[in-house]
């Protein structure tokens, strides 16, 4: 393997783990949750249950052993965590002559980026679905006299899901709205002083309790095989909830390196790049025509 | 301090941080965690569920489901090349009226913007093609400013919007409703501008030069077919949306998947739907409605906390207090609404102020579906009017050198003006917006 991507094949594959610890432990309390609820280990205070420490979580490897299922095993919560602390240890390790120490560290960033935007553009195709089953329901309704069952789920799914996913996506693209008429005034330094302390104050306590809250009503939905209420036979919704501690996790590790973006640019002075993407059709003929205006 | 003075005291505390420019569906979030924390007396579980619930709640709201469809189909139809086309034929039917060029601005702009509901695209792409054009024929500089930022605006007003979508979802009224009643106040405003237009070049024909002979008589099957391969399909496929959400043939949400679908056979039509162009829309969708949905989540909590608190109550209470006639409270709350579009954009009004009127509407008894047509109406100078206006500044960016952004400012003031009067038509005559409501679907 091209030792150029290992960082970022590491931090993908932690992430990764990460989802798959928190799916795997939803799924495995499912399947006892029934027994070990009544005995105190509660769905949403379970949390603690990922990283596999607490007195309460003793009681799921008897409850696994006596229903004949598979337990979890935290050990995916922690090699996640490792590799995503080796990727972000190698890219800050590496030194190549007279780099500066922006540079550096803006690294750190590109694999957070690309992965929050691959999860965001992935699922962002779910508008389309969304289109065709809703259009298809109409055509349904009026043309086969046949109204189906499952669109109304399928779309407020397709729906949150398009919009829950993007969150981090949107956070590295900063399309976050802002009520920023003074802050564009301000210099670039006193921009990040603000947004920096701001990190801290608002949005970790707020991510994590998101994280932590949403872990504990996925995993009720685990416990009881929710499945949706608003039609007969409605499709199982345990997977959709899964989605809240999810995104959660992505958004949190998007915030660690926007911290680390204020970093820099209190640093340097200068906000780092962000990855190329599509922007709006307005910002691209404005900054044509600025280019074209003053040729600098 | 009692519940409802820290009610009151966050509110207050979150007016002043919106201005510290941090995103505000975080800062929403963690003030709603954080005073649900001392409004439940630290009771943790309490705290994460109301969090979480109100994440759940966005998540499953099925008036919301049409923002992404809708956003989508603009983005289709933004990038479908039709904008040019549309202008030129738009321009040859006007002919030879006074301001033709103008009026025809105002036109594409209305049907455009409409289409897409993306102000600042449409003023700056109307800013490349029209306003050089106007410029080129001799026009007033400020008229011509003033009309492409005011048409370009008029998109989030007339039904199908999104503005309307997110009001709907944000107090409960019913987005039908909503665009039943938006569409004759729309169709007004859009009137009235080129109403304006029309007098004020034919009382001043020096503003606004007829196009030379050549240019205006344009045999009438040219006209006839550059019409119909662009003014028909896309005024169509509005009036079909609109038309089967009013009929209650179709949810807004379904209506807004057809319209989406509608835009992709547009464009395909247009032979401009390439793949990545597909994808850049994809992705401007999904973003868009990330900053939508989570603005959501953090409101749709501040805002449970904030009710559970009762600094509502206060308000309420201090309001009751004040012994205002419904007319007052009306003009007042226009006002603070009209002062909030200078910093804020509107979705910050509509989905983080507006839900502070609403319990007061029934006191005075006003019908929350008229009070939001009179903010779809006053939002409108939220985009036109200095220092945070969002169409001059784009306008600006695209305009030539010589063209300054007071020229510009100054061209929008009458349009401004004109928004003014129609929110006093309105209320004056409040069946332009609730006579197509209740004929469609009787009284409330």
């Amino acid at each position: 393997m091209n030792n150029r991507h290992l960082p970022f094949v590491l931090f993908a594959g932690g992430v990764a783990l990460l989802v798959i610890s928190i799916f795997w432990s939803l799924y495995a309390l499912g399947e006892v949750g029934q027994l070990v609820g009544p005995k105190g280990l509660r769905p949403n205070n379970s949390f603690h249950c990922v990283m596999g420490f607490g007195g309460n979580c003793d009681l799921l490897a008897p409850a696994h052993a006596e229903k004949g299922t598979t337990p979890y095993s935290p050990i995916t919560f922690w090699a996640g965590i490792a590799a995503i602390l080796a990727s972000f240890w190698l890219n800050i390790r590496k030194r190549v002559p007279g780099e500066e120490w922006g540079t550096r560290l803006q690294r750190l960033l590109i694999p957070v980026d690309r992965v929050s935007t691959f999860v965001g553009q992935f699922f962002a195709w779910s508008i389309l679905l969304l289109t065709f089953a809703v259009s298809y329901e109409v055509f349904s309704r009026y043309v086969l006299r046949r109204p189906t069952d499952w669109a109304f789920d399928a779309s407020y799914i397709l729906y949150g899901t398009l919009f829950i996913m993007a969150g981090a996506y949107a956070l590295s693209r900063n399309a976050h709205v802002r009520g920023d008429f003074l802050y564009r005034a301000w210099s670039n330094t006193t921009q990040a002083k603000m947004d920096l302390l701001l990190y801290f104050l608002f949005f970790f306590p707020g991510i994590i309790a998101f994280i932590y809250a949403g872990y504990g009503f996925a995993a009720q939905s685990w416990v009881t095989h929710e499945h949706s209420a608003y039609s007969p036979d409605g499709p199982p919704i345990y997977h959709y909830k899964t989605l809240i501690p999810f995104t959660g996790i992505l958004l949190l590790l998007q915030g660690i390196v926007e911290v680390v973006r204020c970093l820099i640019c209190i640093r340097t002075g200068e906000w780092p790049n962000r990855l190329h993407d599509v922007e709006e059709l307005e910002k691209i003929i404005l900054e044509q025509h600025a280019d074209k205006g003053n040729p600098t | 301090m009692t519940d409802p003075q820290l009610g009151v005291f966050m509110l207050a505390l979150f007016v002043f941080l919106i201005m510290l420019g941090y995103p505000i569906a975080f800062t929403l979030m963690a003030m709603g965690v954080g005073f649900a924390f001392l409004a439940f007396d630290g009771n943790m579980d309490a705290v994460m569920s109301l969090l979480v619930q109100r994440s759940w709640s966005v998540m499953t709201n099925d008036v919301l489901i049409s923002v992404p469809l809708f956003v989508f189909m603009g983005y289709i139809i933004e990038r479908a090349n039709i904008l040019d086309r549309l202008f030129r034929s738009i321009q040859m039917a006007a002919g030879g009226i006074p301001g033709s060029l103008a009026v025809a601005t105002l036109l594409t702009c209305t049907l455009f913007a409409t289409a897409t509901g993306i102000v600042g695209a449409v003023v700056t792409l109307m800013g490349l093609l029209a306003f050089p054009a106007m410029l080129k024929a001799g026009y007033d500089t400020r008229l011509s400013a003033g009309v492409v930022c005011a048409g370009g605006c008029l998109g989030i007003l007339i039904p199908p919007s999104i503005m309307l979508i997110l009001y709907g979802a944000t107090t409960g009224v019913s987005p039908v409703k909503l665009y039943a009643g938006a569409f004759f106040p729309g169709l007004m405003l859009a009137g009235l501008y080129m109403l304006y237009v029309i007098i004020l070049c034919w009382w001043k024909p020096e503003l606004a030069p007829k196009l030379p002979k050549e240019e205006r008589n344009v045999p009438l099957g040219t006209i006839i077919y550059e019409l119909s391969t662009s003014f028909l399909p896309l005024a169509l496929l509005i009036v079909s949306v609109l038309g089967a959400i009013l009929k209650g043939i179709a949810t807004p949400s379904e209506a807004a998947a057809i319209g989406a679908m509608g835009a992709l056979v547009l464009a395909a039509a247009y032979r401009s739907l390439t793949f990545t162009k597909l994808k850049e829309s994809v992705y401007l969708t999904a973003r868009t409605s990330a900053m939508v949905g989570w603005l959501f989540v953090g409101s749709f909590t501040f805002s449970a906390v904030f009710a559970l608190l009762g600094g509502d109550q206060v308000i309420k209470d201090f309001v009751i207090g004040l012994d205002l006639s419904p007319f007052m409270f009306l003009l007042v709350a226009q006002i603070i609404i009209f002062i909030l579009g200078w910093p804020l954009e509107w979705t910050e009004i509509i989905v983080i102020f507006v839900p502070i009127f609403l319990p007061l509407l029934d006191h005075f008894g006003i019908d929350p579906l008229f009070f939001g047509l009179l903010i779809a109406l006053n939002i409108q100078t939220s985009f036109l009017s200095p220092p945070v206006a969002m169409a001059p500044f784009y306008l600006k960016g695209v305009a030539p050198k010589h063209v300054s952004i007071n020229d510009i400012f100054a061209g929008v003031m009458p349009f401004i003006l004109i928004v003014v009067l129609s929110m006093v038509l309105l209320y004056t005559f409040p069946a332009i917006g609730m006579w197509l409501p209740e004929k469609l679907y009787g009284t409330r």
